[in-house]
């Protein structure tokens, strides 16, 4: 079942002097539970692709349905109440807000979605201690590492159920310790939790465990490959 | 909203020293408005205490004509009979009876243009404090004959003192001169230069029988026990005395000067005012959009995970209004203590004595303040804020958040 269908993709930049195409012609699709990595050169589109999906940016032309809607024709509040109910974004500063803590963080978002306290506080619980930080639950971001950074933004992403989670280069900052600590996290919680993760990534770590690899160049698909997910299993 | 409020009030102080200079901006600006409103109240308070206590009453009844052309001999029908009524309703204090006509002074050094007013003694020192100014002497003596008291200026360029004789001419019924010796039995002072030097104050009855017009009143001047109760007497009177050659006014209307400083004061309480509450505002955006500037990766980062514009919105109108609350608290707490000392000891303005006399002010001025004046003055800074900022929250709603995230990366 497709979670996610981009159709005809296209982000151009100065059509009318000199097009410049940092998406051209996408058409991809992203099913429930993948777990995928976006490759590719710097300039190659990853992070334009992601912005177009999570609806961060628009698109020249084509559409990407989300559920049956073109979240493209979504505008203003509509946009990101849409963003606030499907989807979980991951960046690569992290980008917590820093005057909160790390359990403020987490049930941030389901508070912006008016969850029931109790089932909020539960859940924030649960995330915290999915992410192995439940003993920083009051530090506030700049009391911990680049890693558990990263952790507690995947438990933010995560906490309040999306649809599918958008990581823009996660483990870009982090130490390969962190890294391979937070990939472990986000292949638990993809597992359990069904949710589907999309990557734009460089990192080996990554693109070894990932399901599925897409490899885009100035900005179109040039492989789309399905890795053994036993096999990828194996490595960790 | 909790949550909002929390971020809100964590964000201020994130730089805390942008938000503390805002704060005590914004504390030094509330009170120094206070401060201003609190002189030019009390300011204005002594001036309408200077017009009602000592001169004017609240209510004055005269025959119109005298307005016009103040003659003695224009006086107030009936006068006797009305101020005897007046003086039995119980709405009244007291109310005296007064005779006014232009005339020279002239001792045996100089001369000068005054305005002489036939008192009643007993009865004007129960309306107004006209007795409570005597700086030296005695009030209008009975046990010497045509006694008169002046200020202390004219004194001063008479050359005369208590006890020393002055020769008043003035016109007559008939518009013949009248002539006669007056002995000074006592000097007051007045807070208006103006009054010192032309305000004399003889017996009212001395005055009329020497004018030939015993009995009649060109004034009566009316003290209520309520001051609160002047609209609903003074058209009672009216009503009452409603004739064409009786006109029933109250101090405002019977003084327009007065009402003109009170205007006055009230304007440039308002102006000033507003140049506080616009530097505030100033003050305010400045900050505030420094404030988005810097978050401004970050905000973009709250509209991108799903925080909508309405609450963005709201974040930042809620900071601005921490901190004018902050500033608003802090500039009310020292502005009412500053009125507070200050309305016991005073402030010595005796450097402008002669340019405050001219407006009816006394040198030392005791700052007060209505209650309600610094509600007033803390739901306008504060609303003032919020006002202030829609326009940084605006240029907020509009960030672009893929361009906010990728701004710093």
């Amino acid at each position: 079942m497709n979670v996610i269908e981009t159709k005809d993709v296209s982000k151009i930049y100065n059509p009318d002097t000199i097009p410049v195409y940092a998406l051209n012609k996408v058409n991809l699709n992203f099913e429930k539970g993948e777990f995928t990595a976006i490759v590719g050169p710097s300039g190659s589109g990853k992070t334009t692709l992601l912005n177009v999906i999570g609806g961060l940016d628009d698109a020249s032309n084509g559409s990407v349905m989300i559920d049956g809607s073109d979240i493209l024709k979504l505008s203003g509040g509509k946009l990101i109440d849409f963003r606030l109910r499907h989807i979980g974004f991951v960046f690569q500063a992290y980008n917590l807000i820093p005057v909160l803590s790390a359990k403020e963080n987490i049930e941030f978002i389901m508070l912006l979605q008016n969850w029931p306290t109790k089932k909020r506080e539960d859940r924030t619980k649960e995330m915290l201690e999915a992410v192995g930080l439940k003993d920083k639950s009051g530090s506030k971001p700049s009391q911990l590492s680049g890693g558990q950074q990263q952790r507690v933004a995947v438990a933010r992403a995560l906490a309040s159920k999306p649809r599918f989670v958008l990581a823009d280069e996660p483990t870009a900052n982090l130490d390969s310790k962190s890294a391979e600590n937070l990939l472990d996290i986000m292949l638990k919680l993809n597992k359990e939790e069904h949710i589907t993760f999309i990557f734009s990534t460089h990192d080996p770590r990554v693109i070894k465990r990932a399901r599925r690899v897409i490899t885009l160049e100035d900005g179109k698909v040039v492989s789309d490959i399905q890795q053994n997910t036993e096999q990828a299993l194996a490595r960790q | 909203m909790k949550t909002l409020l929390k971020i809100a009030w964590r964000n201020i102080w994130r730089n805390t020293t942008r938000s503390l200079v805002v704060v005590i901006s914004l504390a030094i600006g509330i009170w120094a408005t206070v401060i201003i409103l609190a002189v030019s109240d009390s300011l204005h308070m002594e001036a309408l205490k200077d017009g009602i206590e000592y001169k004017y009453g609240h209510i004055q009844i005269q025959n119109p004509d005298f307005i016009k052309n103040e003659k003695l001999t224009i006086t107030i029908p009936n006068g006797e009979r009305i101020l005897k009524e007046i003086r039995t309703d119980d709405e009244v204090k007291a109310a005296t009876a007064r005779t006014e006509v232009s005339g020279i002074i002239a001792s045996a050094g100089n001369s000068s243009n005054v305005i002489l007013i036939g008192i009643l003694p007993g009865a004007e020192e129960k309306t107004t404090m006209l007795k409570s100014r005597l700086a030296t002497g005695e009030y209008l003596s009975q046990k010497v004959r045509n006694p008169i008291i002046l200020g202390e200026r004219l004194a001063k360029k008479l050359n005369v003192k208590p006890g020393n004789k002055v020769v008043l001419g003035f016109e007559g019924k008939s518009g013949e001169l009248i002539s006669s010796t007056f002995r000074i039995t006592g000097l007051y002072n007045a807070t208006q230069t103006r009054d010192e030097e032309m305000l004399v104050y003889a017996d009212l009855y001395d005055v009329t029988k020497l004018a030939g017009i015993e009995g009649q009143y060109n004034k009566i001047v009316i003290k209520l026990k309520e001051p609160e109760q002047l609209a609903t007497y003074l058209a009672f009177l009216q009503s009452k005395f409603s004739q064409p050659d009786v006109l029933v006014q109250d101090w405002r209307q019977a003084n327009p000067e007065l009402e003109l400083i009170s205007d006055m004061i009230y304007q440039m309480d308002i102006i000033m005012t507003i140049i506080v509450l616009i530097a505030l505002a100033f003050g305010i955006v400045n900050t505030m959009l420094m404030s988005i500037l810097e978050r401004y990766k970050e905000l973009g980062i709250l509209m991108a995970i799903g925080m909508n514009r309405r609450r963005v919105f709201t974040m930042i109108v809620v900071e601005t209004t921490y901190l004018s609350i902050l500033g608003g608290a802090v500039g009310m707490l020292i502005g009412f203590v500053t009125v507070s000392i200050l309305s016991y000891n005073g402030i010595n303005l005796s450097l402008f004595s002669e340019a405050l006399s001219g407006w009816g002010f006394s040198d030392v001025v005791y700052p007060t303040l209505e209650p309600r004046v610094y509600v007033l003055i803390t739901v306008l800074v504060i609303l003032t804020a919020v006002l202030t900022s829609i326009y940084p929250a605006v240029k907020a709603l509009m960030l672009k958040p893929n361009e906010a995230i990728s701004k710093q990366n």
